[in-house]
C-alpha cells in the first residue's frame, strides 16, 4: 500500500471514529477535488463554498455507509458533491420542461478555438446558461453521464435532457462564435 | 447521441482544471460548526486550542464578588429604616413629654410654683383628662414623666408635632394609675378636734 493510501485510510478510520482532526485532514486532502466539482455547478465561489461545506457535512455524517469494495473514496465523494451541486441548482430553478427532443443537432464549433480558451473563460460562458441547461451540459460534457443517467439523476425524461443539451450547444456556438469572429 | 463531441471533451478537460480559490479554513470552520451541532465529538479532540484554565476561575471570582455585593446591599437597605426610627423617637419624647427639656413651656413654670406649695393632689371633680387645664396638667407632670418613658407609650405617639395638651394625656390614660385619696378607712370625723375633757 502506498504512503498516500495509508494516510487516506488513517483519515478515514479517524473520521469513522468521529475524530475532528482526522475529519479536517480528510477535508483538506479532498478540498481541491471537491471544490473543482462544486465550481462547475455554481454561479460564483460563494455558491461553491456552500456546496462543498454541505457535501462534507453529509460525507462525515454518512461515512459509515462508504464501502471500499464498491468503489473508490474519490468516486464516493464526487457523487456526493455532484448531488449537492444539483440540489443547489434545483433550489433556484425547475428542471421539468414540456419540451423533449429525440435527437440533438450537432453544432458547428471550431475545436481550435476551444483549445485556445482558458478554463475560466469557458466557465464564464457556461455560467450564462440557464441553471437547468447548465447542469445538464456539465453532467453530460464534463462528468460523462449519458442521458439516461442524467434523467435518473435529476428526475427528468431523457428527451428533456436532450433538449437541454441541444439548447446548451446552440448557446455555446453563438457565444464562442461571437467571441472569435 | 450519447457520444460526446470533440469540443465537449475539450471543454470537459478545461473545466476540470479550474483554479480553486483558497477558502479551506473558512469552509472547514462552517463544516466543524455544523458537525459540532449534529455529531458532537466526545474525545475532546476538536482541533481547537483548549480554553484557558483561568477563565472559569475569573468567572467564579466575579460571581462571588457579585453575590457578596448583593447581600451587603440587601442588609444595608434592610437596616436603614430601623436605624432612622431609633434616632428619631427619643427626640420626639424629649420634645413632647419631658418637662425638663422644655424650659419655655408654661407647664414647667407652673410645676415649680406648685411644688413649693403643698396643694392637694386633686380637686376631686375632674377625673377626666380631657377636661384638665394647664394647671391641673402640671400636677400630673411627675406621673406622666415616669410613665411615658415606657416603650409601649413611646410607640403610641403619632408624630413629633403633637402638642402636650392634646396628645399624651388621652393616650396615656390607660396606663396612668390614679393616685388614691389618702388612707383608706379614715373619714372626716377621724380628724375632728375634740376639746379635751377634764
Amino acid at each position: 500500500m502506498l504512503a498516500v493510501e495509508t494516510e487516506i485510510q488513517d483519515m478515514l478510520n479517524g473520521s469513522l471514529a468521529n475524530k475532528r482532526k482526522a475529519q479536517e485532514a480528510l477535508f483538506r486532502h479532498f478540498y481541491g477535488f471537491a471544490m473543482n466539482i462544486a465550481l462547475r455547478y455554481s454561479r460564483d465561489e460563494m455558491d461553491a463554498a456552500d456546496i462543498v461545506s454541505h457535501a462534507f457535512v453529509k460525507i462525515f455524517k454518512s461515512i459509515h455507509s462508504f464501502d471500499s469494495t464498491k468503489g473508490s473514496l474519490h468516486a464516493w465523494i464526487k457523487r456526493i458533491v455532484v448531488n449537492e451541486g444539483l440540489d443547489h441548482i434545483k433550489s433556484r430553478t425547475r428542471f421539468s420542461e414540456n419540451v423533449e427532443l429525440e435527437t440533438v443537432p450537432e453544432p458547428q464549433i471550431n475545436n481550435s478555438v476551444i483549445e485556445q480558451m482558458g478554463a475560466e473563460e469557458i466557465m464564464e460562458i457556461v455560467k450564462k446558461l440557464p441553471p437547468a441547461t447548465h447542469a445538464v451540459f456539465v453532467l453530460y460534457a464534463v462528468e460523462g453521464y449519458n442521458h439516461r443517467e442524467i434523467a435518473e439523476k435529476i428526475n427528468i425524461s431523457e428527451g428533456t435532457s436532450k433538449w437541454h443539451l441541444s439548447e446548451a450547444r446552440k448557446f455555446l456556438q453563438e457565444q464562442i462564435g461571437t467571441l472569435y469572429n | 447521441m450519447d457520444e460526446r463531441l470533440r469540443y465537449e471533451q475539450l471543454i470537459g478537460g478545461k473545466l476540470q482544471s479550474l483554479p480553486v480559490p483558497d477558502m479551506q479554513d473558512a469552509i472547514w470552520a462552517r463544516i466543524k460548526t455544523q458537525l459540532d451541532l449534529d455529531i458532537p465529538t466526545d474525545d475532546g479532540d476538536d482541533g481547537n486550542t483548549p480554553p484557558s484554565p483561568t477563565a472559569p476561575r475569573i468567572i467564579g471570582w466575579g460571581l462571588s464578588i457579585l453575590i457578596i455585593a448583593l447581600v451587603t446591599t440587601y442588609f444595608l437597605t434592610k437596616n436603614k429604616p430601623s436605624a432612622k426610627n431609633n434616632s428619631v423617637q427619643p427626640t420626639i419624647i424629649e420634645q413632647t413629654v419631658s418637662p425638663n427639656t422644655q424650659n419655655n413651656s408654661p407647664p414647667l413654670q407652673k410645676q415649680n410654683t406648685i411644688d413649693k406649695t403643698t396643694a392637694p393632689v386633686s380637686t376631686g371633680a375632674n377625673n377626666s383628662f380631657n377636661d384638665i387645664g394647664n394647671d391641673s396638667l402640671a400636677q400630673y407632670n411627675p406621673v406622666t414623666n415616669v410613665e411615658l418613658t415606657d416603650d409601649s407609650v413611646r410607640t403610641n405617639f403619632p408624630s413629633p408635632s403633637v402638642t402636650l395638651s392634646s396628645l399624651q394625656l388621652p393616650d396615656t390614660s390607660s396606663i396612668i394609675k390614679k393616685k388614691g385619696r389618702g388612707m383608706t378607712g379614715l373619714s372626716d370625723s377621724s380628724y375632728r378636734i375634740v376639746p379635751k375633757k377634764n
